[in-house]
C-alpha cells in the first residue's frame, strides 16, 4: 500500500488550509494563524489601543475561527472572514467597558455643533513630503488619540470598508449617528496630524 | 456650511447615495467653494487611511502565540478519562452491590411464607459482608434471618 503524501502546508493556499482545518487538521489550521496572525493582530490594536488587550482578542478571535469553521463557505476571502470575527470581539468588548456609548468630552462637541466649528480655513495636507512609513506611524499615533467610539466606526468604514448601516447595525446606534461620528473623526484626524506636524517642525 | 449639508456631502462621496443625488452635490461643490474645500478634506483624508493601514506585529513568538490558541481547540489529555480513572469507581459499585444484595436476598427470604396460617410476626435481618479468610480471592456475604416466635435462626452464605 503506498504511503500517503505528506501535506506540504506552507505551499498550500489558504482555501485547501481551511479545507483541512475543517476536517480536524490543526496544523492546517496552525499555518493559517500563522499566515493571518499579524493582520488580525494589528485590527484588534488599532481598535483598543492597547497591546495586552489586542492579543487575548486576537487569539480568542482565532479560537472562535476553529469552533465556526464549518460556517466558511468561502463567501469571502479567509482573512476577511477573519477580521471580521475579531473586529466583532473587539465590539463586544468595547461595549462591555461601556467605552462606545459613553458620553465623552469628544461626543459631546460634536452632538453641539463642533463639527462645523472643525472645519479649517485652509486645508493643508499634513504628510506631504513625509516617507511612508512615517506617514503610517504618525496616522497611527492620531488614531490613538481618538475616542474609542470614533475609532470605531472609522476603522469599519475605512479600512472594512463597511456601509453606514451595517456600521450601525454592527455597534447599535443609528446611521444617523454614524454619519456624525465618521464626519467628526475625519476631521479630527486631519486636525491631529497638522498637529504631530508643527509639532515636529524644527 | 450646516451640518446636515457637511453629512449630505460625505454621503455621496462614500457612495452612501444615488448617482443623481451624488451629481446634484458635484454641481453644489463646484459653486460653492467652502463646500468645495470640504470635500477635498474628506477625500484626503479617506485617501490617507485607505493606503496607509497601520500595521502592527504580534508582540510574542510564533509558537508562543499558537500555543496559547492551541490549548483551547485542542482537549488536554488529562481531562480525557483514563482506564485508571475507572477502577475506582467499579470498587465503588462493587463496595455497595454486595451488601445490597444481600439485604434483597434477605427481603425475598423474608417474603417466603412460613406457613399458610402464621405469617411470621417478627423478624430480624442483619447483613454483614466479610472477607472470605481461606480462600482470599472473592468476598463472601452472609445474611442471618431470625424469627422469635418460630425460634428459627437461618444463615445464608453466598
Amino acid at each position: 500500500m503506498p504511503e500517503p503524501l505528506k501535506r506540504d502546508y506552507p505551499k498550500t493556499p489558504d482555501d485547501g488550509l481551511v479545507a483541512w482545518a475543517q476536517a480536524g487538521d490543526t496544523e492546517a489550521f496552525e499555518e493559517l494563524v500563522f499566515r493571518h496572525r499579524d493582520k488580525i493582530y494589528a485590527r484588534a490594536f488599532m481598535m483598543m489601543r492597547q497591546e495586552d488587550e489586542a492579543l487575548d482578542l486576537s487569539q480568542e478571535a482565532w479560537v472562535k475561527a476553529w469552533q465556526r469553521l464549518h460556517q466558511f463557505h468561502g463567501e469571502s476571502s479567509f482573512a476577511t472572514w477573519m477580521t471580521r470575527i475579531v473586529i466583532n470581539l473587539c465590539l463586544d468588548q468595547i461595549r462591555r467597558q461601556k467605552k462606545i456609548r459613553s458620553e465623552s468630552i469628544d461626543q459631546l462637541e460634536e452632538e453641539a455643533g463642533g463639527v462645523e466649528r472643525l472645519m479649517p480655513a485652509e486645508e493643508i495636507n499634513p504628510t506631504e513630503g513625509l516617507e511612508k512609513g512615517e506617514v503610517r506611524r504618525r496616522i497611527d499615533e492620531a488614531m490613538g488619540k481618538l475616542t474609542p467610539a470614533h475609532r470605531a466606526v472609522l476603522v469599519l468604514h475605512e479600512f472594512e470598508g463597511l456601509q453606514y448601516k451595517e456600521i450601525a447595525d454592527r455597534i447599535g446606534v443609528s446611521i444617523g449617528t454614524v454619519m456624525s461620528r465618521l464626519f467628526y473623526a475625519r476631521r479630527r484626524l486631519a486636525s491631529l496630524l497638522q498637529g504631530l506636524r508643527r509639532e515636529r517642525q524644527p | 456650511m450646516k451640518k446636515e449639508q457637511l453629512l449630505e456631502l460625505q454621503a455621496c462621496l462614500d457612495g452612501e447615495r444615488d448617482a443623481q443625488r451624488s451629481a446634484e452635490m458635484e454641481a453644489h461643490c463646484a459653486t460653492d467653494p467652502n463646500l468645495g474645500a470640504v470635500r477635498e478634506a474628506i477625500l484626503n483624508s479617506r485617501q490617507l487611511l485607505r493606503q496607509h493601514d497601520p500595521d502592527h506585529h504580534v508582540p510574542v513568538s510564533r509558537e508562543f502565540y499558537w500555543r496559547q490558541i492551541e490549548r483551547q481547540i485542542t482537549p488536554e489529555p488529562g481531562n480525557r478519562p483514563t482506564p485508571e480513572s475507572w477502577i475506582p469507581s467499579w470498587n465503588l459499585v462493587l463496595r455497595w452491590l454486595v451488601p445490597v444484595g444481600g439485604l434483597a436476598a434477605a427481603v425475598a427470604l423474608f417474603q417466603l411464607p412460613d406457613s399458610p396460617n402464621t405469617p411470621p410476626q417478627t423478624a430480624k435481618v442483619t447483613s454483614s459482608t466479610q472477607l472470605a479468610l481461606n480462600t482470599g480471592t472473592a468476598e463472601s456475604t452472609s445474611v442471618e434471618y431470625r424469627s422469635e416466635s418460630d425460634g428459627v435462626t437461618i444463615h445464608w452464605i453466598h
